[in-house]
């Protein structure tokens, strides 16, 4: 079964529309939302749960469809942009309080992970720094056994070693094949080290969405003069980047000449050369 | 559900604080002062106006999406700001009766619990009942005016029956005492408006 299916998923706004969107996160799997600030990947995180409404397309949820949704947010574990816990609150209510609203909630689970974030039980939410929240936030999300999981910039905020200790968390929760998550962030290091699957997102338009290693399989960078650049063939180049050392192009793999000098090309790089050559359309 | 209630509560008592310590102000001189069913009458209205600010305070920080991300529906966040506050009326008349019995004892007021809850219920209700529809369909921001109009409005009741303050024997009771279930009827509906405005709502 299939985590998420969006097929068509539109949504305008005065200045911006976003899709539409086909995209499909398989069961078991991770799905790493890349795209520049302002490209929607908030907004499609609020058009799936329904923040928001659609103008076109469809959303399936755990292999539910938009009318089932209530029905199934017991299995979905969130994470939002901006963090909402109740600043007053400390990690004891917080708690409380979910445990009233969570079926599964498990009182267990959520004070390891305070544990293990060092997050103080007595001191409200207002006295703690942006990181922190969106630890509780994370551990808030994590502690009711989610089947999928849905992630906007869990790691902003956060420093170099939460951002390890998130990431390991998360790496421990999809050891089940049951698992799956949509994390979305621009800091790419954490969704290359994560993922499966990899989608970028520029400007409300899916410029791609693949397994990563078949991406990286696929395409790789090319490093070379413009007249080289010109001279290869047509439907090989993806993106160029103009440096003052030369072009650095991202091409397919099966479109270059045999013996071309290729090398292996990292996500963040591709995103950024593949959103360059949508400028250049 | 049970879990929204208990944040509401809790986010209620933690951050109107100043509020009832006011009102406490307000319940001595209710007791002690001269214009007792004023002041008693007044801790209604400012009971009133707290689910007005819980929703101010919840929007600041982003309640209203991170709820919409939790298995609740829009219609239990609704309601338990609707019982929530219900719950907060009715303490708060529980009080302002004893305050009006000790008044009765200590200094002799006369005793018009029936014509004083005539007119504390519907005047507690007002301002949530008129402000939650629209602040759930449009947001704290876009709602204060809505605010200022829902007070002066109570004001202006407070005004029109202001011989009230001195003497509650002036009141017609037969009219008054249908306010009770005229408000709780209207309360109801801003209840069941709110659910169907705040569905609506995008987040």
């Amino acid at each position: 079964m299939n985590a998420l299916e969006i097929r068509g998923l539109t949504r305008k706004f005065k200045d911006f529309t976003l899709g539409p969107l086909d995209l499909t996160l398989p069961g078991g799997c991770v799905l790493g939302l890349i795209g520049e600030n302002g490209a929607g990947k908030t907004t499609l995180l609020r058009l799936i749960l329904q923040m928001l409404k659609k103008d076109g397309g469809s959303v399936r949820v755990l292999g539910r469809d938009e009318k089932e949704l209530d029905g199934i947010r017991e299995d979905l574990g969130v994470v939002p942009d901006a963090t909402g816990l109740p600043l007053s609150f400390n990690a004891l209510e917080m708690d409380r309080m979910l445990a009233g609203i969570h079926k599964a909630w498990d009182e267990e689970k959520f004070f390891s992970l305070i544990k293990a974030f060092d997050l103080p039980e007595k001191k409200p939410f207002k006295d703690y720094s942006r990181g922190m929240r969106q630890k509780m936030c994370i551990a808030a999300a994590l502690s009711h056994d989610p089947k999928l999981l849905l992630l906007d910039e869990p790691t902003g905020g956060l420093d170099p070693l939460a951002r390890d200790q998130v990431m390991e968390m998360l790496e421990d929760y999809t050891r089940s094949e049951e698992r799956s998550v949509l994390i979305s962030s621009h800091i790419v290091s954490d969704l290359e080290r994560l993922c499966d699957y990899v989608a970028f997102l520029h400007k409300g338009r899916l410029l791609l969405v693949e397994e990563k290693d078949r991406l990286q399989e696929e395409l790789a960078l090319f490093l070379g003069t413009a007249e080289e650049l010109d001279a290869l063939p047509k439907g090989a180049v993806q993106g160029v980047k103009h440096t003052p050392y030369g072009e650095r192009a991202l091409v397919r793999r099966d479109r270059m000449p045999e013996g071309a000098a290729l090398s292996s090309v990292g996500v963040e790089e591709m995103f950024l050369l593949l959103t360059k050559e949508g400028e250049k359309r | 559900m049970k879990g929204l209630i208990y944040k509401d509560v809790l986010l209620c008592f933690k951050n109107m604080r100043a509020l009832f310590l006011l009102n406490i102000v307000y319940l001595v001189c209710g007791v002690f002062g001269e214009a007792a069913q004023f002041f008693l009458l007044f801790t209604c209205v400012m009971i009133g106006v707290q689910p007005m600010s819980l929703q101010s305070l919840d929007e600041s920080y982003g309640w209203p999406r991170f709820a919409a991300a939790l298995p609740v529906t829009r219609a239990q966040v609704v309601s338990a700001r609707y019982l929530v506050s219900i719950f907060y009326m009715v303490l708060n008349w529980g009080v302002c009766v004893l305050a009006l019995l000790i008044g009765h004892s200590i200094n002799g007021l006369p005793l018009q619990i029936g014509a004083f809850l005539s007119l504390a219920v519907p005047l507690s209700m007002s301002v949530p009942m008129l402000s939650l529809p629209i602040l759930f369909r449009f947001g704290a921001q876009r709602g204060r005016l809505i605010y200022i109009v829902c007070i002066s409005l109570v004001c202006g009741v407070m005004g029109a029956v202001g011989g009230v303050a001195g003497n509650l024997s002036n009141v017609p009771h037969i009219g008054l005492y249908w306010a009770p279930l005229i408000g709780a009827a209207l309360y109801a509906l801003s209840w069941q408006l709110s659910i169907w405005l705040y569905k609506r709502r995008e987040l």
